[in-house]
């Protein structure tokens, strides 16, 4: 099972929410889809759901697309938006069966499927309980099992991780994780970076509507042709090493913070190896030099300040 | 399965699921008990051994009672409208449930309540009857007619809740039906003194309320699909269907004044063309899909669809019908037409060049309707004022607008034609090329990427 993005487009009067964007995810794949605010990610999740109609460009399910054949999509595709549902007065059962029965469930099938996706997520207890005063995780849990009620092989998740409190968030990521294992593509939203680091097999993001990049985890934190992140203990005057650092060619940004030397350079590690020659030449006592790693944030500030204006 | 199992799988899901909210609830447990409780302080009470003289001030005491405890589907309209919020009828879209299945939960809820009501006021006028010998199925045709206004109320909250409007507009909007509701509560129960009963008023009252009930069914049902499909269809055929079958009628039977029917298919016609002008121009692929193959069912269906091109010509259509009801001359044909062209052109132009860059696209809508209603309007109500005559002078200048039906006089029309012309010669240009696009991509079923 392939989800495609083909050139979906899109514009609200003078301004462009969706340009051209292109990528594709598959079966037993979670990926996270990364954005500022106003970059187009609920807007391209909305187009995929069938809920926004693109100006141009198609999404499809293994070649059938949702955009000509809406109820196919529907039927092939969960949705979780960014909001929670606010009902008073309904129970979690009456919300869930009511969607069931909406989703074409009958008899003995509907009953099962229902019970069956309740203990999944965990909503046992809760069932009798109104749905508007359940905490924000819980009705998070509640839109998840309603967005599975019909199995779907795709789900797509806005924010499902926004004001959720840490125990929460590591529920979602292993039921999500679940899911993934039993073969759903899965797209999510989110700002908690390091959550999607956690989570993902793959990352797409996106600014002013515009893809910047996509492609496995990996790939993405590769190290190759990318700046590396060093920090430098010294035994002798940090504020000297800092100095002699700042002249030397590949090397951008030195910072000193909590007594170390905090460093960014072109190149690879081979350029590492002769900073660290350099100054040790220098007479500077090197006691640590330390490669950090980069993380997704990294990735996504860097990608992100190169297209702003 | 059992049968009750039969009809719990087969049950509307929108109905069921409010059905069981109500059940469960304590409020309506409550106002059925108080009702109840009223209704028989109110028979018992008043059961003096006299009661066959004075039996007139009695039914109307409690027709009253009866009349104003329909407000006891308020919190029930609450909740349905709370299902019925934007997020939820999201998700709710995305269902195998179609627009028309949704409107009948909601609206059935209602129906179910109303009827509850009815028979919970059975034995109290079977009480009265038998004490009082008054006409039962009189008395049941009013409460009858009462609770077709109540219900046609409801629907119109539940069409101003499925608007694009903020939710303090909603309220206010919602609440400003309450005293209408209440004055035609009042005026039907007022025709229970029997000897002031208008039958012919209370057959035109009931086919009213029924046409208007229907009319916010397809408005709710289109306010429920999605923006992208032929939303328009189902509402624009129903009101050309009304439009002629009344005409039609209206002029066999003259119930009342023909005039009366000709200036309501106007004002439609100029709230058709009013409300295209904020429709889309291109089709988009959704909608693409929907429109026939076969050309004869194309051309058909195209001044019932959604788009303005499509709308403007659904205007016409109405303009059409009037003139042909009323079997005027050419030059009237051409007056009116140029009229509704000019005012449907000028909306467009309103809401492209002047709002462009102005609010949302609701609002902008919105703006649209209430700027264009005004500036066609403004002539003649500043004829009225300057002609020093008063509401008589408004009331000329509102003649002025139906001239081409109502008025033989030929300079007023010629002067209604020589100033929709220059309107129509001004903006008409900025708009032919769009329109004839539009109806050519239409015709041609041309996709989105042409």
């Amino acid at each position: 099972m392939q989800v495609s993005v083909c050139g979906l487009y899109k514009r609200y009067g003078d301004l462009v929410a969706v340009d051209d964007l292109n990528f594709s995810f598959e079966s037993g794949q979670i990926f996270g889809f990364v954005g500022p605010n106003g970059a187009g990610k609920t807007t391209t999740m909305r187009m995929m759901a069938n809920l926004e109609e693109p100006d141009k460009g198609d999404v499809t399910i293994d070649g059938v697309s949702v955009i000509q054949f809406p109820e196919q999509g529907h039927d092939k595709m969960g949705y979780v938006p960014d909001a929670l549902p606010e009902m008073k007065s309904i129970t979690v059962y009456e919300y869930l069966d009511f969607f069931s029965r909406a989703s074409g469930l009958r008899g003995t099938n509907r009953v099962s499927t229902l019970n069956r996706m309740i203990d999944f997520t965990g909503l046992t207890e809760l069932l009798h309980r109104e749905v508007a005063r359940l905490s924000k995780g819980n009705k998070q849990k509640v839109t998840l099992t309603r967005a599975l009620l019909h199995n779907p092989s795709v789900l797509v998740l806005d924010e499902p991780a926004a004001g959720l409190d840490p125990k929460a968030r590591v529920e979602l990521r292993e039921l999500l994780r679940v899911l993934a294992d039993q073969g759903k593509a899965i797209l999510v939203s989110s700002h908690i970076l390091s959550e999607l680091t956690e989570m993902c097999d793959g990352v797409l993001m996106i600014d002013h509507g515009r893809l910047l990049k996509t492609g496995s985890l990996a790939d993405i934190l590769d190290h190759k042709d990318s700046h590396l992140k060093v920090s430098i203990r010294t035994l002798d005057d940090a504020e000297r090493l800092l100095e002699f650092l700042k002249t030397l060619p590949h090397v951008s940004d030195v910072r000193l913070l909590q007594g170390r030397v905090w460093l960014e350079h072109s190149g690879d590690r081979r350029t590492s190896a002769d900073l660290l020659a350099m100054s040790i030449r220098q007479g500077f006592s090197i006691v640590e030099f330390k490669e950090e790693s980069r993380g997704l944030e990294d990735v996504f500030m860097k990608m992100t300040h190169g297209v702003r204006p | 399965m059992s049968l009750m199992s039969r009809m719990d799988e087969r049950m509307n899901p929108v109905l069921l699921t409010q059905l069981r909210v109500l059940m469960r609830g304590k409020i309506m447990l409550f106002a059925v008990l108080l009702y109840m409780v009223i209704m028989m302080i109110t028979v018992v009470g008043s059961a003096p051994s006299n009661w066959n003289i004075r039996r007139s001030d009695h039914v109307q005491m409690l027709l009253s009672f009866l009349a104003f405890s329909f407000v006891i589907v308020l919190p029930t309209l609450n909740g349905l409208m709370q299902s019925g919020s934007k997020d939820n009828l999201e998700l709710i879209s995305l269902t195998r449930l179609r627009p028309a299945q949704i409107a009948r939960g909601q609206l059935g809820m209602l129906w179910v309540q109303y009827a509850l009501l009815l028979m919970m006021s059975l034995p109290f006028v079977v009480m009265i009857h038998y004490f009082g010998g008054m006409d039962l199925s009189l008395f049941y045709a009013l409460l009858g007619l009462a609770s077709l206004v109540g219900i046609a109320f409801s629907h119109a909250n539940f069409w101003i809740c499925g608007l694009t409007l903020s939710s303090g507009w909603k309220q206010f909007l919602c609440w400003s039906l309450v005293p209408c509701q209440i004055t035609l509560f009042a005026y039907i129960v007022s025709w229970n003194s029997f000897n002031r009963f208008d039958r012919d008023g209370v057959v035109i009252l009931t086919l009213t309320v029924l046409v208007v009930i229907a009319a916010l069914y397809f408005w709710l049902c289109a306010l429920h699909t999605s923006v992208h499909a032929n939303r328009a269809l189902p509402v624009r055929f129903y009101t050309v269907f009304c439009v002629t079958v009344g005409g039609l009628i209206w002029k066999a039977v003259d119930i009342t004044s023909f005039e009366a029917w000709a200036a309501m298919a106007l004002i439609i016609a100029s709230a058709t063309a009013l409300i295209a002008a904020g429709e889309r121009r291109e089709y988009g692929i959704r909608y693409y899909r929907s429109i026939s193959d076969q050309l004869w069912r194309r051309v058909l269906l195209f001044p019932f669809s959604s788009g303005t091109a499509n709308g403007i010509t659904c205007s016409l259509l109405i303009a059409l019908i009037v003139l042909l009801l009323a079997g005027v001359k050419w030059l009237s044909w051409i007056t009116l037409f140029v009229f509704v062209l000019s005012y449907a052109l000028l909306s467009v132009v309103i809401k492209d060049r002047i709002l462009k860059r102005w609010g949302g696209p609701a609002y902008t809508w919105w703006i649209v309707l209430g700027v264009g209603a005004i500036v066609i309007l403004m002539p003649f109500l500043v004829y009225g004022l300057l002609s020093s005559q008063g509401l008589e002078g408004i009331e000329h200048s509102v003649m002025i607008y139906f001239s081409p039906v109502f008025l033989t006089d030929n300079s007023m029309m010629l002067g209604k034609f020589m100033a929709s012309l220059i309107t129509f010669a001004s903006i008409g240009p900025l708009y032919f090329a769009p329109f004839k696009n539009q109806l050519k991509a239409y015709l041609q079923k041309r996709g989105p990427s042409g």
